[in-house]
């Protein structure tokens, strides 16, 4: 743990109905949730729904319009003691133009006490980044490479990377995921991720945060979030029938396929039950469970587009 | 052995089963000890927690032993074990869903028979 | 006490981070700077072994003037996009109070740099043309090495510019935390002093308060309490903005329109100084530094007949502008008997006060060939003159006026007068002015 403040605390992050707002736009939406340390929690949500924001809010960087909000123990705001115990990453930082890479690490390395120098250049040269290239020259890709190298490098209590990923190909975030993962095994420490591949980071997360429009849906262990909701298909007639007294989050009534997504956990019984009403059930992957829980529209419908 | 991530079937259970593939085949002999949480973790790419969870459930099952101070150790009758409780959950499941199939399609029992002495 | 030891420690790692991007642009600056300073001496040492036939001036590049004005440019740039310079800085932890301070540290290390900028190249122009003095007799310095104005310019160019910088930066800290109001009430006082005199002269005693001081102890003391009353109330009103507000940033537009408002009053201040400048009856015209001319040149005439004629030729003054005379016949004046007079009235090629014929030694000479005079005015040529004026605002002060340090006046001027010979005779002798 790095030097300042060493207040134990029982959350790495706490937030009492915490609201963001620009005037007429909410960003963050009467948030209470209350962010277990040591984990690697998933921030997932849509375009806009406040994941950037809400981690800006916790870096100290945007202040908050109600609500209290506690990082470590502490108010975030204006807090050197709270700052210096994390980093917060995202996919292109702004640098002088004129800073080269080996600059930056040296600034990381000034600013952060436990800033791992050699350990910041041995990845440079494992991910095959030149330290002496000038940042600006960098592709999105590499950015978000050097980016995420620094911010995992400074070995900060709570880190959180916005969208880490941007602009990586596959095999790189593969080895991304990799050093991550072997990082967190080898210095503990809670890590925020927010990201749009769930399906990929799922594997890294012990933890998942999902939000929608500035508010909080669930908080939970990655592997509950596949009780959440689960997948009905069967005739439409059948559906309604079957979806009547339960809460149908959403429906798809096509000709050839219909199904519905139906919040609840699914048990074996249950899958018994519906198979004699010639319905079947199954899971969901937590990636679909989000995307419909997070959907605007109940109904998938498409039609409206060609008809007129 | 490969973590399939889009699968439903959450990690740890994967990992679970394939810890329990691995005593079945032999590679896991009784009290040999188990992959540690940490290992796995870097292996398959997974979060520790979840490599703890799928070591856990094989630890509430009495298939895994946790040893003071070192890591979890392989049971004894660990492999009966799994195999007892395979045939129950898989194959008694799958013969559920036979019959369920068959019967959905107007097959009487012998029908049935017949078709599963064709293929064992 | 209003700082805590976390943030001083924080402070300096920060200062730390932004001296390496500084010192880069530094670097830069210096080269330019450099390549400034040997393209003005190339071409003044051109000049210099330019034969010319009139008396020239050579007039060096003030760097202190340029290094001033554009520290304020670069001052107001930098306040403006304050937000913008500390987005490059925002992953790294930090508080209001030390972003705030460390740039203030790069600022006036800015500060010294341009004025060690200054002294050294006023030091390399003074050096070479003193070497150039020294070695060609046609060669002249306007004027002279004084070692205490040298270090007292140096301190004054530190205040002056320290007092601009630290009022840019109160104004940044008052807009960042008041915004639009803050925007409005300046317009309105810009205005308000532009168009209305009691308004300009009530800023003019304000301003004089510091600009019309005479005595450089009391100039040192005022102007460094100054700096810090506002050094504080800056930093008080910046610790009590919230800064994350938002993060909005000026656009570029913005940047360009704030640059430009602070031209403008850059202006202003500058047309209410002058004001109080010419109002100041330390420096007027008539002060300009105007030769006695030479002693008058007596002939003695008492030799010949009353009645006679006396043949002068005149000179040919064909380039005036530059130094020639003609002679003239003041036949109004009278002369005391037997005396011939001969008056010189020496041309005026002044430049900020300093006439150039004065470096030419110019001589006239008379003689008397039975009724011939011939007159003749010689001087040297090829004459070059180096004006070498370091730093500015010295003129407020008494300690160095008169002394020949430097050009004691705002601004510049030039003079141009012709020169005569008045020939006076006395009674009875008339004079023959042959023209060509």
């Amino acid at each position: 743990m790095g030097k300042g403040d060493n207040r134990m605390y029982d959350y790495v992050i706490k937030s009492e109905k915490l609201s963001k707002a620009y005037g007429n736009n909410i960003a963050i939406n009467n948030l209470s949730v209350d962010i277990n340390r040591g984990g690697i929690i998933g921030l997932i949500g849509r375009n806009g729904s406040g994941k950037t924001t809400f981690m800006k809010m916790c870096a100290g960087l945007l202040n908050k319009t109600e609500g209290e909000l506690y990082v470590m123990g502490s108010d975030p705001q204006d807090n050197i003691a709270v700052a210096e115990r994390l980093v917060y990453a995202h996919h292109n930082i702004d640098y002088d133009r004129n800073l080269r890479l080996a600059d930056i690490v040296y600034s990381f390395k000034i600013m952060y006490s436990n800033f791992d120098e050699g350990f910041a250049l041995k990845l440079l040269r494992y991910f095959e980044l030149n330290p002496k290239s000038k940042y600006n020259s960098l592709s999105q890709g590499m950015m978000s490479v050097f980016n995420f190298i620094c911010a995992l490098a400074s070995r900060a209590e709570l880190t959180m990377l916005d969208e880490p990923v941007l602009g990586m190909d596959v095999a790189v975030r593969k080895s991304v995921y990799e050093v991550l993962l072997r990082d967190y095994t080898e210095h503990p420490r809670t890590i925020i991720i927010s990201s749009h591949l769930l399906s990929e980071i799922e594997g890294v997360l012990s933890e998942i945060l999902l939000i929608n429009k500035g508010k909080l849906l669930l908080y939970e262990d990655i592997d509950e979030i596949r009780e959440i909701a689960y997948r009905a298909d069967g005739s439409k007639e059948n559906l309604d029938k079957y979806g009547y007294n339960k809460e149908v989050i959403f429906y798809k009534s096509g000709s050839f396929d219909s199904f519905n997504i139906i919040l609840g956990s699914l048990t074996e019984e249950m899958v018994n039950d519906a198979k004699k009403q010639n319905i079947s059930l199954s899971k969901v992957r937590p990636e679909e469970i989000c995307m419909y829980l997070t959907q605007d529209n109940k109904e998938a419908e498409l039609k409206c587009l060609w008809e007129n | 052995m490969q973590i399939r991530f889009e699968s439903v079937k959450p990690i740890y259970v994967q990992i679970a089963e394939a810890i329990e593939d691995e005593i079945i085949a032999g590679g896991l002999k009784e009290g040999d000890q188990c992959y540690s949480q940490v290992i796995i973790s870097r292996e398959l790419n997974v979060n520790p927690a979840t490599a703890a969870k799928g070591i856990n459930i094989l630890v509430s099952e009495g298939i895994l032993l946790k040893q003071r101070g070192l890591a979890m150790v392989i049971s004894k009758g660990a492999r009966q074990r799994i195999l007892e409780k395979r045939k129950v959950e898989g194959v008694e499941s799958m013969a559920k869903d036979l019959v369920n199939e068959a019967k959905k399609l107007g097959l009487n029992k012998q029908s049935v028979i017949e078709i599963l002495s064709k293929y064992y | 006490m209003f700082m805590g030891e976390l943030e001083i420690t924080n402070t300096n790692k920060l200062t730390k981070v932004k001296m390496k991007i500084f010192k880069k642009y530094m670097l830069k600056a210096l080269l330019i700077t450099i390549f400034l300073i040997a393209v003005n001496l190339i071409i003044s040492i051109g000049s210099i072994l330019e034969n010319r036939e009139y008396v020239m001036p050579i007039n060096m590049q003030n760097f202190a003037n340029t290094m001033f004005f554009a520290g304020v440019l670069v001052s107001l740039f930098m306040t403006a996009s304050y937000r913008s310079n500390n987005n490059l800085y925002s992953v790294f932890p930090q508080n209001n109070v030390s972003r705030f301070l460390s740039s203030q540290i790069i600022n006036y290390s800015f500060i010294i740099f341009l004025a060690v900028a200054s002294i050294v190249a006023y030091l390399i122009q003074y050096s070479i043309f003193s070497f150039f003095a020294s070695t060609y007799d046609n060669v002249h310095l306007a004027y002279r090495f004084d070692l205490g104005y040298v270090l007292n310019g140096f301190i004054v160019f530190i205040l002056y510019l320290s007092l601009a910088f630290s009022i840019i930066s109160l104004g940044g800290v008052i807009f960042r935390k008041y915004r639009l109001y803050s925007f409005v009430a300046f317009m309105i006082m810009l205005f308000g002093v532009a168009y209305n005199d009691t308004l300009k002269a009530f800023m003019g005693q304000i301003i004089s308060i510091i600009v019309k001081e005479n005595s450089l102890i009391l100039f040192y003391l005022k102007g460094t309490l100054a700096w810090l009353i506002i050094m504080v109330v800056s930093f008080a009103i910046n610790k009590n903005t919230d800064y994350n507000r938002s993060e909005k940033q000026f656009s570029k537009y913005v940047i360009a329109l704030i640059l430009i408002t602070g031209l403008v009053s850059l202006g202003v201040i500058s047309q209410v100084s002058t004001t109080e400048y010419s109002s100041d009856t330390r420096v007027t015209r008539e002060e300009f530094v105007r030769p006695d001319g030479q002693s008058d040149v007596e002939v003695d005439v008492s030799h010949l007949p009353p009645g006679s004629t006396i043949n002068v030729k005149n000179i040919n003054g064909e380039n005036e502008r530059y130094g020639d005379v003609h002679i003239v016949y003041d036949e109004i004046s009278k002369a005391p008997d037997g005396k011939l007079i001969v008056t010189t009235s020496l041309p005026m090629h002044g430049i900020n006060g300093i006439n150039l014929i004065d470096y030419t030694n110019p001589h006239t000479s008379v003689a008397l060939e039975d009724e011939n005079l011939n007159i003749e005015y010689i001087y040297d040529k090829n004459v070059k003159v180096v004006i070498i004026s370091p730093w500015l605002f010295m003129y407020q002060f008494d300690r160095y006026l008169g002394q020949g340090i430097f050009k004691e006046i705002l601004g510049t001027s030039s003079q141009r007068g012709n020169g005569s010979i008045r020939v006076i005779a006395p009674e009875n002798i008339s004079i023959n002015l042959i023209n060509e």
